[in-house]
C-alpha cells in the first residue's frame, strides 16, 4: 500500500511538470500567435505542447495501469529503453542543431539568438520522443546497434 | 584496420591544417571563437586517444566493444542529452539575462549552436572515459 502511494505520488509529480511545460508551451503559442501576429510559429508550439500532452496522457495511463496492477513503474526494460531513446536522440540532435546552424545563416532568419536555441531545444523533445516510441516497440534491445 | 587507421589519421591531419587555416585567415577573431577552436582540439585529441586505443586492440585481437564498454556509451549519451538540454537553457539565459544585465558578449545563433555541439562532444567522451575508469 506503501509503495502504491509512493509510486502514485512520483506519477503526479511528473504530470505536474508536464502539464506546466505543456501549459507554458501553450500561453507563449498564443502570445507569439495572436500578439505577435506569427501563425506559424505559433501553430507550430502548438502542435507541440499538444504532442506533449499527448505523451502525457499515454504515459499517465500506462502508469496507473501498472500501479493498479501491482507492477513496478520502470522495469529493468524501461530503464533500458531510456538508456537507448537518449542516446540515440543526442546523436541525432547534434545533427538536427547542426542542420539549424547551418540553415540559419541564409535559410531560416532568426529574430534572435534566444528563438535558434528554443527550437532547438523543441527539435531535441521532440526527436527524443520519436526515439523513446521507437524503441519502446523494439524487441530484443541487446541487439540494438550503437 | 591499416586503412582504417590511415583515413584516421588524415581526417585528424585535415581537422587540424582546417583550424590553422581558420585561424590565421579569420580577420577578427574573439575569445568565443578562441574557445570554440579549443574545443575543437580538445575532440581531436580525444579521438586520437580513442584510434589508438582501438587500434592496439584490435592488433591483440581483442574485441573493440564489449557489454560494458556498450553500457557506458549509451549512460554517457543519456547524461549528454540533459547536460545540452540545460546547457541550451543556459544559453538562453547568457543571451537574455547576461547581455542586458551585464553587458556581457553576445553569442551570434551560429556560435552557440556550434557551442552546444562541441561542448557535447566534450561532455560525452568526459563522461565516456569516466565511466570506463569506475565501471561501477
Amino acid at each position: 500500500m506503501r509503495k502504491e502511494i509512493r509510486s502514485n505520488k512520483k506519477i503526479y509529480a511528473k504530470l505536474a511538470i508536464g502539464i506546466l511545460l505543456a501549459s507554458t508551451l501553450i500561453i507563449w503559442a498564443i502570445i507569439t500567435g495572436i500578439k505577435n501576429n506569427n501563425i506559424i510559429a505559433g501553430s507550430f508550439m502548438g502542435i507541440v505542447a499538444l504532442t506533449i500532452i499527448g505523451f502525457l496522457i499515454v504515459y499517465a495511463k500506462r502508469s496507473f495501469t501498472s500501479v493498479r496492477q501491482g507492477l513496478p513503474i520502470e522495469d529493468e526494460r524501461s530503464k533500458k529503453v531510456l538508456l537507448h531513446a537518449f542516446t540515440k536522440a543526442y546523436l541525432i540532435s547534434i545533427y538536427f542543431i547542426l542542420a539549424l546552424s547551418w540553415a540559419s545563416d541564409d535559410w531560416i532568419h532568426f529574430e534572435d539568438v534566444s528563438q535558434g536555441l528554443n527550437i532547438s531545444i523543441l527539435g531535441m523533445a521532440i526527436i527524443f520522443g520519436l526515439c523513446w516510441v521507437y524503441y519502446n516497440n523494439k524487441g530484443d534491445l541487446d541487439k540494438v546497434r550503437i | 584496420m591499416k586503412l582504417t587507421t590511415i583515413l584516421g589519421i588524415g581526417v585528424i591531419l585535415s581537422l587540424i591544417t582546417t583550424m590553422v587555416f581558420f585561424v590565421k585567415s579569420a580577420s577578427n577573431v574573439n575569445i568565443v571563437e578562441y574557445i570554440l577552436v579549443g574545443l575543437v582540439l580538445i575532440l581531436i585529441f580525444v579521438s586520437t586517444i580513442i584510434m589508438r586505443k582501438r587500434a592496439k586492440d584490435i592488433r591483440a585481437d581483442l574485441p573493440v566493444k564489449d557489454e560494458l564498454t556498450r553500457l557506458n556509451t549509451l549512460k554517457s549519451g543519456y547524461f549528454t542529452f540533459i547536460a545540452i538540454i540545460w546547457i541550451t537553457v543556459g544559453l538562453i539565459w547568457y543571451n537574455s539575462f547576461f547581455v542586458d544585465n551585464f553587458g556581457v558578449y553576445q553569442l551570434s545563433t551560429e556560435q552557440a549552436l556550434g557551442f552546444i555541439v562541441l561542448i557535447s562532444g566534450v561532455i560525452f567522451f568526459g563522461l565516456y572515459f569516466y565511466f570506463n575508469k569506475r565501471p561501477k
